[in-house]
């Protein structure tokens, strides 16, 4: 009965159609946090990447993505109902050091949370959408060049300092970008 | 065969304990709401005690595990761990196992208490830990390719120095790094970063500079002709730490700019300290710039370039590296602790009996005999040692409780290196 009650308050308060859906997976490293941001609602959906770390497919692009919002439209809803799913749940789960964990409209969901996976699909799902870059940088397969974007267009073209910007001169290491980012080189 | 009679010596010695309630996790503040008085009681030479997992909010879950004290001066600890091979690894669990387990067997030596104590960290295979008298719940580890380690996930590159801070972390040690994220949100902004290195800030850096290590390098052709030439300035140049070893990529990338080329190509003879692969150029009280050299080995000319750097005088984090950074282009090590090109591989079984290198079939090897030091400050051993003990090790507790909050940072300012982890002989 008093789950009923807590369900039905809660159904009253979170729209089953949030207005927009904060959708975040992190994880801290010495390296440096990676972060991939979903920011989803009617009129806009983007994506704010800070590492590579989570891609599927190599890909050398850090900053700031756009992608039209029907396509976002599945994914939403799928968030929108576990928002309300974790909403039920008395307390975050612990996150581990250097462990990657998802935060759902601010609510926390560890590798020990029976939602991770859950999430994880609409996370993939998500990332497979055809994301443009709008603004950050793109860097060459062979990391000799790294271009600056801006309005999804290329501002400007230089050569990239390997030794500098990366951790080791060897694959596999990582490189920095103080205002984008970490690139995992694989 | 040492393994089986460690285990056997266990198996017969463990005590009493064995159904205590122990709750111990890295950022201690739920630690206060436990310990039973027998907890704290100092653990008796030839008796046991098991530390029992436990997962915190606000930080990682202390694995369960069992401390044992043979001797006065000697712990051990053993931990039940159950490799599992994810979709991208390439070690397989035994081979994982195997390496582990050699990590921690050359770190011992350096597992030390403020005493001389040794603690003896044991990895047990879930088989292994069946011969144990109770169950200890097994710690999944899962093994993946690329750079994705975390204390329940490991990768097929991970070395020894990293293998044995993910250990720490699973006794209970928090990380002491700061974190140099440039993203909002969970940044574990209030974590005390302690000025010295650590094997919890430092992982790779500390074990490497204690332990003796050889580190075998490929040595192209250009690597083969610098060290045939009869001029051990230009050798020496070669093989000694660089700025990029002085200066690691967080802090180059942050607060330094792209070397820009200084005096171009000189004669090794004309450099001061013509030995070396850096000088310091000039510094004040924020900033500094550094020379680099860089053999050329067609011209078998020194090629110069300067690094500039500089903190925000805000900015303690940058401030502390700095002067660590200083120290190390004052004094530098004669060789260097990574490959003068490619990655190396790392044998820390080798005697070493003094720094230098040697070619071997064409390859390149570094010796360091390292300095021996603990890879445990006082109060991390203590804070080990005390288990799932609260009161004891307050001011580790203290400064290690915020290592993984973000936000509504308290002000730490009582917790210097020498309160928070207290004094290293």
């Amino acid at each position: 009965m008093r789950t009923f009650f807590t369900l039905a308050i809660l159904i009253f308060f979170i729209p089953l159609k949030a207005e927009s859906v904060t959708f975040i997976k992190l994880r801290s490293g010495i390296e440096g946090s990676s972060k991939v941001e979903f920011q989803l609602d009617e009129k806009k959906s983007t994506l704010e990447k800070t590492s590579n770390l989570f891609d599927t497919k190599k890909n050398y692009n850090l900053g700031k993505f756009s992608v039209p919002v029907q396509k976002t439209e599945g994914p939403i809803k799928s968030l929108n109902s576990l928002i309300l799913k974790l909403s039920q749940t008395k307390s975050e789960a612990a996150i581990k050091p250097h462990e990657a964990f998802f935060i759902l409209e601010g609510m926390k969901v560890g590798q020990d949370s029976p939602m991770y996976k859950t999430l994880g699909k609409v996370f993939a799902e998500l990332q497979a959408l055809p994301w443009v870059l709008e603004e950050g940088v793109s860097f060459s397969s062979d990391l000799k060049t790294k271009s600056v974007v801006k309005d999804a267009k290329v501002l400007a073209k230089e050569n990239f300092n390997f030794k500098f910007y990366c951790k080791d001169q060897n694959k596999p290491t990582y490189c920095l970008d103080k205002d984008y980012g970490i690139l995992y080189v694989e | 065969m040492l393994n089986k009679f460690l285990l056997l010596l266990l198996v017969t010695s463990i005590n009493s304990t064995w159904g205590a309630t122990s709750l111990l996790q890295c950022a201690p503040e739920e630690l206060f709401s436990s310990s039973a008085a027998n907890e704290c009681e100092p653990l008796g030479v030839g008796k046991s005690r098991r530390i029992r997992g436990y997962s915190a909010s606000s930080g990682i879950s202390v694995k369960d595990h069992y401390m044992q004290r043979t001797e006065t001066d000697k712990y051990q600890v053993f931990l039940n761990i159950n490799f599992i091979l994810g979709d991208t690894g390439k070690t397989s669990p035994a081979d994982m196992m195997k390496k582990v387990k050699g990590c921690l067997e050359i770190a011992t030596p350096n597992l030390r208490g403020p005493d001389g104590s040794t603690l003896q960290i044991n990895a047990l295979t879930p088989d292994e830990a069946e011969a144990l008298p109770k169950k200890l719940d097994p710690v999944d580890i899962k093994i993946e390719g690329g750079m994705r380690a975390n204390a329940e996930m490991y990768t097929d590159e991970l070395n020894c120095g990293e293998i044995t801070h993910e250990i720490l972390h699973l006794l209970g040690l928090c990380d002491e790094y700061k974190e140099p994220s440039i993203v909002a949100g969970n940044t574990y902004a209030c974590r005390v970063v302690p000025e010295v290195s650590t094997i919890m800030k430092n992982p790779r850096i500390v074990y490497a500079r204690a332990s003796a290590r050889e580190l075998t390098c490929k040595c192209d052709e250009n690597c083969q002709n610098i060290l045939s030439l009869s001029e051990d300035n230009l050798k020496n140049i070669y093989l000694a730490p660089n700025i990029y070893d002085a200066v690691d990529v967080d802090f180059r990338t942050k607060f330094c700019k792209p070397p820009q080329m200084s005096g171009g190509l000189v004669d090794a003879k004309s450099l001061t300290n013509p030995d070396r692969a850096m000088s310091l150029l000039s510094s004040d009280e924020t900033s500094f710039v550094v020379e680099n050299r860089e053999l050329s080995p067609v011209s078998k000319k020194v090629y110069l370039s300067s690094m500039s750097c500089s903190c925000p005088a805000d900015n303690v984090a940058c401030m502390k590296q700095r002067k660590v950074i200083l120290a190390a282009i004052a004094s530098p090590d004669s060789v260097r602790t990574t490959c003068p090109s490619y990655t190396g591989v790392e044998n820390y079984s080798a005697k070493v009996e003094k720094d230098g290198y040697r070619l071997e079939n064409g390859s390149l090897i570094l010796s360091k005999k390292g300095t021996g030091e603990s890879f445990l400050y006082p109060n991390h051993w203590a804070r080990i040692v005390a288990g799932s003990c609260s009161i004891l090790v307050s001011s580790y507790n203290e400064c290690a409780t915020p290592a993984y909050k973000s936000l509504d940072c308290q002000d730490f300012k009582q917790c210097t290196d020498e309160y928070f982890l207290g004094t290293q002989k």
